[in-house]
């Protein structure tokens, strides 16, 4: 979770919610045709059909940074360097415009491939 | 009618001509990005993509085989892809190629057939499309270039009719997603402080009064500006 300070108090975010904004945004990005388990739990979930909109995407924080990793499926036929690049570029944007955060590190892994 | 079909050496030309123009509006395009990140570089991106694939289907040497220069384009397009705009360009123009790709020529509906099949492509290639962007210009231009075909088989004819509807549903972009309609807002209460500037200027003239008694131009745009400043506020918030 992230933990942000202010003279009333602290604002508690978690992980959850960062995952799933990371999600909604990486969904909407061109060349993903998909999102592959990014680790046991979520490889578990799509075996069983049960897929949630964070599938494919694992945040870490340490109270004050992120850590993001994606696990994608790519279209046949794209640059797949400048989609990475654009991936990174929005999900750094969506965090930044929702909560004002820096992210640390957004590390992306094309775990795969869909053709038409 | 004039172009009733398209050669490879006509769509070379087409392909040239695009990336001239996209340079030449660079700027403006830089400008308009506002979606999915306002980082301002989608007429640079376009530009230098286009630029790619202009460079790419110059060297072609199949003037009557429009096959050969869209599987060219494509290429050409896939490597020199920059940025989403640019990715988009290229998953676009290889829908369009697997259509073209075995034809010499292309007639009124060869061109509908390849629209169609541009735009599959790029709806396929994005889990969830928002409609507003290229994606939407795209789907109803291939659906009045169809519509067109269905009528007259002249390629130039079918072109046009995408074109005038592009430009039809790119006006209609703002309704249907929020942050062009913003983006439209802060665009006309830019170009509104830049008329009323004016209009203080030309008020000014116009009393012939002293600077004494109205101030020069740009005190007068000032106070006019602090009045408007909180007006100003509550729409850059909604």
């Amino acid at each position: 979770m992230i933990i942000l300070e202010n003279p009333n108090g602290i604002i508690d975010v978690s992980n959850e919610y960062f995952s799933i904004l990371i999600g909604n945004a990486v969904s909407s990005c061109y060349g993903v045709a998909g999102m592959a388990p990014g680790n046991a739990v979520q490889g578990i979930a799509a075996f069983f059909g049960r897929k949630k909109i964070d599938h494919g995407v694992l945040v870490a924080s340490n109270g004050h940074q992120l850590a993001i990793e994606l696990h994608i499926i790519v279209m046949y036929g794209v640059n797949i360097n400048e989609i990475v690049k654009s991936i990174i570029k929005k999900v750094r944007y969506t965090i930044e415009e929702a909560t004002g955060l820096a992210v640390e590190s957004v590390n992306v892994f094309v775990d795969g491939m869909k053709s038409e | 009618m004039q172009n009733p079909i398209i050669t490879g050496a006509m769509f070379k030309h087409m392909l040239q001509s695009a990336a001239q123009a996209m340079k030449a509006q660079e700027t403006k395009v830089n400008e308009l990005n506002v979606f999915p990140v306002p980082d301002g570089d989608t007429g640079s991106n376009m530009a230098r993509t286009m630029s790619a694939c202009a460079l790419a289907v110059s060297s072609v040497d199949g003037d009557d085989d429009i096959g050969q220069v869209i599987q060219t384009a494509a290429t050409a397009l896939l490597r020199g892809a920059r940025g989403n705009s640019g990715v988009i360009l290229s998953i676009w123009m290889r829908g369009m190629s697997l259509v073209l790709k075995d034809q010499k020529k292309a007639d009124g509906i060869a061109i509908a057939e390849a629209l169609i099949s541009g735009m599959e492509a790029a709806y396929k290639a994005v889990m969830k499309p928002v409609e507003g962007t290229i994606l939407t210009v795209a789907k109803d231009a291939a659906s009045a270039a169809v519509s067109q075909a269905k009528q007259s088989n002249d390629a130039e004819e079918v072109l046009g009719a995408a074109v005038m509807q592009a430009k039809a549903t790119l006006s209609r972009t703002p309704d249907m997603l929020p942050v062009l309609k913003k983006a439209g807002w802060l665009i006309l209460v830019g170009k509104g402080w830049l008329l009323s500037f004016l209009l203080c200027l030309l008020f000014w003239k116009a009393q012939k009064r002293s600077w004494k008694r109205w101030g020069n131009p740009l005190g007068l745009w000032g106070r006019l500006m602090s009045r408007k400043r909180r007006a100003f506020t509550l729409i850059v918030q909604n």
